[in-house]
């Protein structure tokens, strides 16, 4: 069926993070390329909708907007549902932001597993960091070992206000996420063959030889 | 369970699961006692309530509405109760303005109307719905007010659906068009002359035409002035509920390539013309064509002609009225079949794009579709309230007036009331029966003058058993009776018009063709109006005028309602002159199919009439 055209995917991609680490501005400055520098809470969880062509094929990412706050609340399950990937969000300028970065990262992996029970690819995004280098930051050593810890595919220092490497980190995910789907494919290709193989020896079914 | 949830508090729990139950509660129980299939449409996309609930409930709406309309929802709330238990009932009431858009959509498209929720037209028509789904014993029933796809919608929603069927949609939708367009733009005449017609000044009409065709109601209990002034403020998006908004509908797969079309939807009434020359559609522009020629006819002839102009090649031919009839109707379903055609055709070509996109190209025609439908209804809604109010008006009068023939006058007040039901949807208009009513006229129909005079003769005279003789003698006089006392009304009515006419001061020239014609748009339709009421009369009291009619009446009969249609027309025309006729002739299709196809005589004569009244009854569609 879609053979004729090139093919397409769909993706949900959860932004999560705590209060005002700015993952509605990061999506706002993917998707809408712009800026405010007013803060609006995000109640619930919104999401928008953004298009990549991606080596002749179209991606579609759907980024779940969950407001920081929803950890409070047992809700989360509900918008993790069906997710195929993950930004968590922390501000450089406040490092309870990164502590709960690991909070965030257990809710998403106890509550949301791919089909072949593997945790979905996150990335992590440093947000803010326009405000100045911070320490937590300056030792990429010691963030790519939390990442490893924490089963991050990746970090990126991002700012939203300044456009830096938001394009770069969503690329990133969208790679791991291609990468997991085809690894999720070919887990569920020996479960879609059997039938054809029973078919192609059928003739070696007990049974049947039998009744021949 | 607490050790895989880390965030989870049992503390946290209290609230959360309050809000979740909540909104899951209204999902669950009141979406589903309103409205089922909505209610199976987001179970089965699994859209969870919570995932857009908890922002309209946790804000009280506080981002789904702009700021005016928010500050009526929450005077609406607090005013309400303390428990602001309304709240509920708001949130039903927005998922059901939205339904249909939502059950032609799939998961995404729900989910990016119902966090974005849709610009409203009338916040107070949504708070009425919600009292009305909490108490509607104690709240009247408003009318089906729906959101109908704009552009604004897709704007915001970004290249979703848009993308996805843009290359197939294009086309076809194109020529779904043409199968309203017709209706439509009939239903579009039909409410601006009503506008202009009124005789109460422009701004009440207006304001009223507003409440009525989003609110829809017929008794708007607490419309109030803000709700009124401030849509009127904003055209495009006020406009649009209106006749306007069917329009839109219409043109909205067009307005995927250019966007102009919002600025034209927000002029008045009088620019339905303009509007309509800027449609690319050969239908619209031979009905221009047409409308220049013949300067002062009825607007539904024009919509009628540009059916005709296209399918059939028949012009209209004024002064014949017989063959008129016979002429006009069958173009109708020929352009209906037409359409269909069209439809089949582009699905079928659609076929070759892939699977994916007729499905996407059939979803999409199925909203559209449904918009359609949707708008018909609030047509029929809104035509039903206006005639109720001019008929109410024009009842006043006569009463007032003490006038002669007072008593047929009111005959055919009666009749128009019926025609008002049913557009009100309170009279069942069944289209089976319809047709063999139909059918089964052909041979007495010829007697139908004979009977409506007879019927009124009766009843003037409270003689129901009267000689047939008499009766048939009496007629012709009668008729010019009839017509004479409406000829007063209508000059009446004129006047009324003109008024409001200086008052507006917007002498657009199509302005002018519709108003000057309104009259004989009522005229007629009080006309049909008459025959309908007495129609009926004649088959309940004197039933033996059937099987007169075609054992003496025969040939002489259908002669004398050939001979009989003439005088009334030049008896208009000494009045009104030649638009008259017209509106006469070229209207009797679609009242007689409106009205149930009882009321016109004249059909009887022509040949080809089963095919004729498929066309303006919306639930065809």
């Amino acid at each position: 069926m879609q053979n004729n055209h090139h093919k397409e995917h769909l993706y949900k991609i959860l932004v999560i993070g705590d209060l005002g680490v700015g993952k509605t501005s990061i999506i706002k400055r993917y998707v809408h390329h712009n800026f405010s520098p007013n803060y609006r809470a995000t109640i619930g969880v919104d999401f928008a909708l953004k298009v990549l062509n991606w080596d002749q094929e179209t991606v579609r990412l759907q980024l779940w907007d969950i407001a920081g706050q929803e950890r409070f609340g047992n809700m989360t399950r509900v918008y993790y549902r069906e997710a195929m990937g993950a930004f968590i969000v922390f501000d450089v300028t406040r490092p309870a932001s990164l502590e709960a970065v690991a909070k965030w990262k257990e809710d998403l992996d106890s509550k949301l597993t791919l089909a072949n029970g593997k945790n979905v690819a996150t990335v992590l995004l440093a947000n803010k960091c326009d405000q100045g280098r911070d320490v937590l930051t300056n030792n990429g050593i010691k963030m790519e070992q939390f990442c490893q810890e924490n089963g991050f595919v990746g970090w990126y220092e991002t700012s939203a206000k300044e456009n830096i490497n938001i394009d770069e980190a969503a690329n990133c995910l969208v790679k791991h996420i291609i990468a997991s789907e085809k690894d999720l494919l070919q887990s569920e290709v020996p479960d879609t063959i059997t039938p054809q193989l029973e078919n192609d020896k059928g003739g070696t079914c007990s049974s049947c030889f039998r009744s021949q | 369970m607490l050790t895989s949830i880390p965030f989870a508090r049992p503390q946290d729990a209290g609230p959360s699961v309050a809000i979740v139950t909540k909104v899951n509660r209204i999902q669950d129980q009141l979406v589903k006692k309103h409205d089922v299939e909505l209610h199976m449409h987001v179970n089965r996309l699994e859209i969870a309530p919570q995932i857009y609930g908890i922002r309209w409930v946790r804000l009280l709406f506080g981002r789904e509405f702009p700021l005016q309309d928010l500050l009526v929802v929450w005077d609406a709330l607090f005013a309400d109760s303390i428990t602001l238990d309304l709240v509920d009932y708001i949130f039903v009431a927005m998922l059901l303005y939205i339904r249909d858009a939502l059950i032609a959509s799939n998961f995404q498209t729900c989910l990016g109307l119902l966090m974005h929720y849709p610009p409203l037209g009338d916040i107070n028509a949504l708070l009425q719905k919600a009292l009305f789904l909490r108490d509607p014993k104690n709240n009247p029933r408003p009318a089906n007010y729906q959101f109908q796809q704009n552009l604004d919608y897709y704007k915001t929603r970004g290249a979703d659906l848009m993308n996805k069927t843009r290359s197939s949609t294009k086309t076809a939708p194109l020529n779904i068009n043409k199968v309203s367009s017709s209706l439509l733009s009939f239903g579009r005449k039909l409410i601006a002359p009503a506008i202009m017609g009124g005789s109460g000044g422009v701004s009440p009409i207006n304001s009223e035409v507003h409440s009525s065709s989003s609110s829809s109601s017929t008794s708007p209990a607490s419309a109030p002035a803000p709700a009124l002034s401030h849509p009127l403020a904003e055209p495009p998006s006020a406009r649009a509920p209106s006749q306007t908004q069917s329009h839109a509908q219409n043109q909205h797969y067009r307005l995927l390539k250019s966007e102009s079309m919002p600025v034209q939807l927000s002029k008045d009434a009088g620019s339905v013309g303009a509007s309509r020359v800027s449609l690319p559609t050969p239908t619209h522009t031979d009905t221009q064509g047409q409308s220049s020629r013949t300067v002062s006819s009825s607007p539904s002839i024009e919509s009628l002609s540009g059916g005709r102009a296209q399918s059939t090649a028949s012009p209209p031919l004024p002064p014949s009225r017989g063959s008129d009839v016979s002429t006009s109707s069958p173009p109708l379903s020929a352009t209906k079949k037409d359409s269909f055609f069209n439809i089949t055709r582009s699905r079928s070509h659609s076929k070759t794009m892939g699977k994916k996109e007729s499905e996407d190209d059939l979803e999409a025609q199925v909203s559209f579709l449904q918009g359609q439908i949707n708008d018909l209804e609030a047509m029929s809604k809104f035509c039903a309230k206006m005639m109720n109010t001019h008929i109410c008006k024009i009842q006043e009068v006569i009463l007032q007036e003490n006038l002669e023939k007072e008593d047929e006058v009111l005959v055919s007040l009666a009749g128009l009331k019926q025609i008002k039901d049913i557009l009100k949807g309170a009279l069942r208009f069944n289209q089976s029966q319809l047709e063999a009513e139909e059918n089964e006229e052909i041979t007495i129909a010829d007697d139908h003058y004979t009977s409506i005079a007879a019927a009124e003769k009766a009843r003037a005279a409270i003689n129901h058993q009267g000689d047939h003789q008499q009766k048939e003698s009496s007629r012709p006089s009668r008729d010019s009776d009839l017509d004479g006392s409406l000829s007063t009304e209508e000059q009446e009515q004129e006047q009324e018009q003109e008024q409001v006419q200086e008052q507006v001061q917007e002498q657009e020239q199509v302005q002018e063709q519709e108003q000057a014609t309104t009259p004989a748009e009522q005229q007629v339709t009080s006309f049909h109006g008459s025959e309908f009421k007495n129609w009926d009369d004649y088959i309940l009291v004197s039933q033996d005028g059937d099987l007169q009619a075609p054992e003496g009446g025969g040939a002489g009969g259908e002669k004398a309602s050939a001979e009989q249609t003439p005088p009334i027309r030049r008896g208009r025309g000494l009045v009104r002159l030649e638009p008259e006729g017209e509106a006469g002739t070229f209207h009797d299709p679609l009242m007689a199919a409106i009205t149930s196809g009882s009321s016109s005589p004249d059909e009887g004569s022509t040949n080809s009439k089963d095919s004729d009244f498929t066309i303006v009854n919306p639930n065809d569609l």
